[in-house]
């Protein structure tokens, strides 16, 4: 629709606009998911039966009675997740990711995935190499076994509720009821778990790039943080960006996964979020990133309640005098 | 998916559409509440709303939620819906009014900093969007944010969702003067700050 009496250089608002804007055009289409749709169908579709259920009538005081109830209920029962007794156990062989149950009755939720590489009604073996899995594990008989392994370690349970995560080239063990038993890959003597309590394991040398699961697939870990933040699993997809941010295929894209990882930060750990903004400016000391990284440094600082925060406030106002994000930013930069 | 692979205008020069039998079709069914006819409706529009969605809240996953919250207040108002307009500018009125909502209530939730821009973006690395691109991309991102909501609205209806200003006025409830207006300053202003930033080139003397 350009016109053809003006000269080039004057070129109308119209176009410009959509010039500066292309950019933008068609930047989600390929973000509805079929799994997405579905998902969300599935919830559409629970909302309007739960709709459907309700009554018309409701009285404020029924409402009333009804939450009073409602917090009842919910302190007195166990908010494990619900068994999935429509699907069949797992097997052996199986690549389980969500909520799965496994033939000795143990439920687990999965973020990421885990191999399972035994699966009878006494004995267990799960195989971790990315991402958490929660296990729920009723008494294990006498001979019987519910193991975990992970690259750097393996966990041994004898009944209990507990959650092995794997981030980079550690593994952390977390236990909320019972007691686990853990034992490094390195042969450093074994660690027991009691409830409440929480244990790392580091990889060591040559063990770590031998064992099972490594190196790792960028692709895949990508992907693995995408579903962990849409599950809301901020931890987790943390775990997976920081590791993207050590193993993409080019700099640039472990600058962005680094970025990412930030931004996931600042919005949940401000403490973590200053420490890795002023590492990741160690790291990238120039680029297109800077602005941005040097504000939210500042921010972060200022959320840990840090008092370098006003320093590194006013270092960012020197270098980008002309920020739109000054106003934000000036308040936390002034002497107190 | 564009505008033009859905078959919709995309300028001032095709204003006035009718709506399509078959959608008059659709619209009876689900005035009769036939769940054929809610699937259907979900299959052919969902992609579009939450692509639309996501143009105005910080996450696929808050965008996910927008999408819900517009197919289910949908299929509960149908009856109000008068077929006036395509049932598509129906779902982007209501997916507008709840996106803005949203982001309206993140914004009184976050006056002490910039919103929480979308981290997966700088993570997904595909073909269409390189490294340089995205960059490119995230600055054009953040410039549009920088826009007042009746201004970005404007915009993104129009130069990105390829609506005609009518569709848009529908979608607002305002007169097409007033989107016409819009639309003019917010190219303007547009345009000023991309100077600014030096995204495009200084206006030739």
């Amino acid at each position: 629709m350009m016109s053809n009496h003006r000269p080039p250089q004057q070129q109308p608002d119209e176009i410009l606009a959509r010039q500066i804007l292309a950019p933008l055009i068609g930047d989600h289409d390929n973000d509805w998911t079929p799994t997405r749709q579905a998902r969300v169908w599935s919830a559409i579709q629970v909302e309007r039966a739960a709709a459907r259920r309700a009554p018309r009538w409701q009285w404020p005081a029924l409402a009333a009675l009804a939450c009073a109830l409602a917090v009842v209920i919910w302190s007195s029962v166990d908010h494990s997740p619900a068994p999935d007794q429509l699907a069949p156990p797992l097997t052996a062989g199986d690549v389980a990711t969500g909520p799965g149950r496994l033939p000795s009755g143990a439920q687990i939720t999965v973020e990421g995935q885990v191999k399972v590489v035994q699966a009878q009604p006494d004995r267990t073996t799960l195989q971790l190499t990315l991402g958490a899995v929660e296990s729920r594990v009723p008494p294990v008989p006498a001979g019987g076994a519910y193991v975990v392994e992970t690259p750097e370690a393996t966990v041994h349970v004898v009944g209990t509720v507990f959650t092995v995560r794997r981030a980079g080239d550690t593994t952390e063990i977390s236990v909320t009821e019972g007691k686990v038993r853990v034992q490094p890959r390195s042969g450093a003597e074994a660690v027991l778990l009691t409830a409440g309590q929480r244990h790392q394991v580091k990889a060591q040398g040559e063990a770590a790039a031998d064992a099972p699961g490594a190196p790792l697939d960028p692709d895949a870990v990508a992907e693995a943080a995408r579903a962990a933040e849409a599950a809301g699993e901020w931890r987790a997809a943390a775990d997976h960006l920081a590791r993207l941010s050590q193993i993409a295929g080019t700099e640039a894209a472990r600058q962005n996964a680094a970025i990412s990882l930030g931004r996931l930060l600042s919005r949940h750990a401000p403490a973590e979020a200053a420490a890795h903004w002023g590492a990741l400016l160690k790291r990238w000391p120039e680029g297109a990133h800077v602005e941005e990284s040097m504000l939210r440094h500042a921010q972060a600082l200022h959320g840990a309640a840090d008092p370098a925060a006003g320093q590194a406030a006013r270092r960012f106002l020197d270098r980008f005098p002309e920020s739109p994000f000054r106003g934000q930013i000036a308040p936390i930069a002034a002497p107190r | 998916m564009t505008a033009q692979a859905l078959g919709m205008s995309t300028r001032e020069d095709a204003d006035e559409i009718a709506p399509k039998t078959g959608e008059a079709a659709l619209i009876d069914a689900l005035r009769r509440g036939d769940e054929a006819a809610y699937g259907q409706l979900y299959r052919d529009h969902s992609a579009d709303v939450f692509r639309l969605a996501r143009r105005f809240v910080y996450s696929e996953a808050e965008a996910e939620e927008v999408v819900q919250e517009v197919f289910i207040a949908a299929f509960k108002y149908i009856g109000r819906f008068r077929g006036e307009s395509r049932l598509k500018t129906w779902l982007y009125r209501i997916t507008v009014n709840r996106a803005l909502k949203r982001h309206r209530w993140w914004t009184r939730r976050r006056e002490s900093g910039p919103g929480p821009i979308e981290f997966m973006r700088a993570s997904e690395p595909s073909p269409e969007h390189r490294v340089g691109d995205r960059q490119a991309l995230e600055h054009v991102q953040q410039l549009l944010e920088q826009l007042d909501k009746k201004k970005q609205t404007v915009l993104v209806l129009h130069e990105l969702e390829g609506l005609n200003t009518q569709e848009i006025a529908d979608i607002l409830g305002c007169p097409r003067s007033t989107v016409l207006t819009r639309l003019a300053r917010a190219r303007g202003e547009l345009i000023r700050k991309a100077r600014k930033l030096g995204l495009i080139p200084e206006e030739a003397p």
